[in-house]
């Protein structure tokens, strides 16, 4: 069993990197913030049996995946990111960091490209949004995503390929995307 | 190359993890197939999308405030304090399936004893089972004695009726007996025991 400073220190070195990534998996804040802190205390009843054969954070990343399935079967609904969408435009600005300012034109068009996206992600099953998340946020290989999934390279690909094709076909070939 | 051999190749050439014979061979097929070519502009489309748009469907901020710390550390301290509802948990979770096992093993017990003979068929075979009519022809009545407890069961006996039903007839234990659930023929001796044990026909 960790120590209040060993869960201090967890949380000082990991928090946000987990939030975001609970935030790609849940789409909510609330849900986010509830599935970061149950990672957080499972870590903590647990540390003491961590081996230390991944990183700190792959490790938490693992936990995390389990309460989030867990969560999916308990709430028996699929997450919506939208939610995120709308509890984003009421949240406190100063909470984000490294909003850049760009003009209004890129400014809406990335607006409604990431609307899209974010509705595309929602319609994804978990398991693609998963691969999704350990991809392009954790920008992890395949292989390690594949490790960490214990499934196969294959199956991480083909998930991967079936998940941007979504993406592509809800963005449409009218919307344009800014790189 | 087929298509189908691309298309499992065309994330690794968008990734940039293709091999380089791999990446020759690939182009060369997409340079003469339109349809793998779409597939591949469908998957940029996509990744640049999300790419495009992570920044704001999952904002990079600093989202430990010293609130959700106040709140992480608060429900740590309330969950190291409530080992004893935990292990009550696990106590009552062990004891419910303790329970449901005994429990279990009652039932399998009672099942087992009604189903397995406690005499073996033929070793109470009564010495003689008196046979009268029932009505229609062949119909009769197997009657054990008294020191059989009294069972009174109806068959229906293959042969015919062997006294004309007036008087007493032995039933020679190895006869075939047609019971009263249709196709279930069985040696008089079973039948008789069968029904001693479970207290009623099939």
């Amino acid at each position: 069993m960790a120590t209040k400073s060993d869960l201090e220190k967890l949380a000082r070195d990991y928090y946000d990197r987990l939030f975001r990534a609970a935030l790609f998996m849940c789409g909510s804040n609330a849900a986010a913030e509830d599935l970061v802190q149950e990672t957080y205390l499972a870590a903590a009843t647990s540390l003491d049996s961590f081996e230390g054969r991944s990183s700190v954070y792959t490790w938490l990343y693992g936990i995390m995946r389990n309460k989030f399935r867990a969560y999916l079967r308990s709430k028996h609904h699929q997450v919506s990111l939208q939610q995120l969408a709308e509890e984003s435009a009421g949240a406190d600005a100063s909470e984000l960091v490294g909003a850049d300012e760009p003009g209004a034109h890129e400014q809406s068009v990335r607006r409604e490209t990431a609307e899209i996206v974010r509705e595309a992600l929602d319609a994804l099953p978990p398991h693609h949004r998963d691969v999704l998340a350990l991809r392009y946020l954790e920008r992890m290989s395949y292989k390690e995503i594949a490790d960490a999934l214990g499934c196969s390279l294959g199956t991480v690909k083909s998930r991967i390929h079936y998940a941007l094709r979504s993406i592509a076909l809800s963005l449409g070939d009218e919307q344009e995307v800014l790189p | 190359m087929k298509c189908g051999d691309v298309r499992g190749s065309l994330l690794d050439l968008l990734e940039g993890t293709i091999n380089p014979e791999q990446r020759a061979a690939v182009q060369q097929h997409l340079g003469q197939c339109d349809e793998c070519r779409a597939e591949l502009a469908m998957l940029q489309r996509g990744r640049d999308g999300l790419e495009a748009s992570l920044e704001q469907v999952v904002p990079v901020g600093r989202y430990l405030t010293e609130w959700r710390m106040g709140r992480l550390l608060g429900a740590f301290e309330v969950r190291a304090q409530q080992p004893r509802i935990i292990t009550l948990r696990r106590f009552i979770a062990a004891a419910a399936a303790a329970a449901i096992l005994v429990s279990f093993r009652f039932i399998y017990a009672d099942v087992r004893s009604m189903l397995t003979p406690k005499q073996q068929p033929g070793e109470a075979y009564p010495s003689a089972l008196r046979v009268s009519p029932l009505g229609p022809a062949g119909i009769v009545a197997l009657t054990p004695t008294a020191e059989d407890r009294g069972l009174n069961v109806v068959f229906e006996y293959m042969k015919a009726s062997p006294a004309g039903g007036a008087a007493a007839a032995s039933v020679p234990p190895a006869d075939l007996v047609r019971t009263i659930s249709p196709g279930i023929d069985v040696p008089v001796q079973n039948a008789f025991y069968d029904c001693q044990e479970a207290g009623c026909w099939w």
